[in-house]
C-alpha cells in the first residue's frame, strides 16, 4: 500500500512540475513578445521626433524669410514716404501699411513662440522612451532568469538629464519674458 | 552553486526523470523508508502547487497585463 502511495505522490509531483513548466513557458512567452514590441515602439517614437523636428525647422526657416520680407517692406515704405514727403494725401496709406507690417511681425513672433511645442513634445517623448528602456531592461532581466540568456539592448542609453519629464507647453508671454531675461543675463555674463 | 541559476529546459528534463522514477516498483524497498519518501514528496509537490497558485493568480495576470499594454502601445504607435 505504501509503495503505491509513493508512486502516486511522485505522479502528483510530476503534474505540479508540468504545471510549473507550463506557467513559466506562458510567462516567458508574454515577456518575449513584450521585449519584441518595445524596439518597434522606440523606432516609431524616434520617427515622430525627427519628423516634428524637421517640420518645425522648416517652419522656422519660412518664418525667418517672412520676417526678412517684413523688414524689406518696412524699408521700402520709409523710402517711399521720404520720396513723397509733404504729400499728406498718402499719409493715411503709409500709416495703414506700417500697421499691417507691424501686425505681421507680431503674428510671426507668436508663431515662433508657439513652435516651442516641438521642444516640449520632444522632451516628453524622450521621457517615454527612457521609461520604455527601463521596462526593456527589466524584461531582459526576467528572460535571463528564465533562459540563462540575456539579449543585449541595441539602444543608446538616454541621458535622463537631457529632458524634463514635466515639460508642458503654455502660451504665457510672462514665461517667455522670463526665458528671454535668463538668456540675456547669460549672454551678459559671458 | 553552479546549478543555482534557473533553467527551463533543465526543469523539463528533471520532470521526465521524475516521471521515470514514478514508474519504479517500490515493493523492493523498505516500506517505512518509502512511506517517509512519500511524505517528503507530497511536501515538495504542495510547495510547487503553491508556487503555481501564485503564478496563476498573481504573476501571470500581471505579466499578461503588461504584455497587453505594450502590445497596445506598439499598435497605437504603428497605426
Amino acid at each position: 500500500m505504501k509503495n503505491i502511495n509513493l508512486g502516486l505522490e511522485l505522479k502528483g509531483l510530476v503534474e505540479n512540475v508540468s504545471a510549473l513548466v507550463e506557467n513559466i513557458s506562458s510567462i516567458r512567452g508574454h515577456v518575449t513578445r513584450s521585449s519584441e514590441d518595445i524596439p518597434a515602439a522606440f523606432s516609431k517614437l524616434d520617427t515622430v521626433n525627427s519628423e516634428t523636428e524637421s517640420a518645425t525647422s522648416q517652419l522656422m526657416d519660412i518664418l525667418d524669410n517672412l520676417s526678412e520680407s517684413d523688414k524689406q517692406a518696412g524699408e521700402l515704405i520709409i523710402k517711399l514716404e521720404n520720396d513723397l514727403a509733404g504729400k499728406e494725401e498718402y499719409r493715411e496709406i503709409f500709416d495703414g501699411l506700417k500697421a499691417i507690417i507691424d501686425k505681421n511681425q507680431e503674428q510671426h513672433i507668436r508663431v515662433l513662440e508657439t513652435l516651442q511645442f516641438q521642444d516640449i513634445t520632444s522632451q516628453q517623448i524622450r521621457h517615454v522612451t527612457s521609461l520604455l528602456m527601463n521596462v526593456e531592461k527589466e524584461l531582459s532581466g526576467i528572460l535571463a532568469t528564465f533562459e540563462n540568456f540575456s539579449r543585449p539592448s541595441d539602444h543608446t542609453e538616454i541621458d535622463t538629464q537631457s529632458f524634463n519629464p514635466h515639460a508642458i507647453f503654455a502660451d504665457k508671454k510672462e514665461e517667455q519674458a522670463d526665458i528671454d531675461d535668463l538668456v540675456k543675463k547669460y549672454r551678459h555674463e559671458q | 552553486m553552479a546549478e543555482a541559476q534557473f533553467n527551463l529546459s533543465k526543469l523539463q528534463l528533471q520532470k521526465s526523470i521524475l516521471q521515470r522514477v514514478a514508474e519504479t516498483d517500490f515493493s523492493k524497498f523498505d516500506s517505512n523508508a518509502v512511506a517517509v519518501m512519500a511524505g517528503k514528496t507530497r511536501e515538495v509537490a504542495s510547495f510547487i502547487a503553491a508556487v503555481n497558485e501564485v503564478f496563476t493568480r498573481e504573476v501571470g495576470p500581471k505579466i499578461s497585463s503588461v504584455a497587453d499594454g505594450l502590445a497596445g502601445l506598439r499598435k497605437r504607435l504603428l497605426s
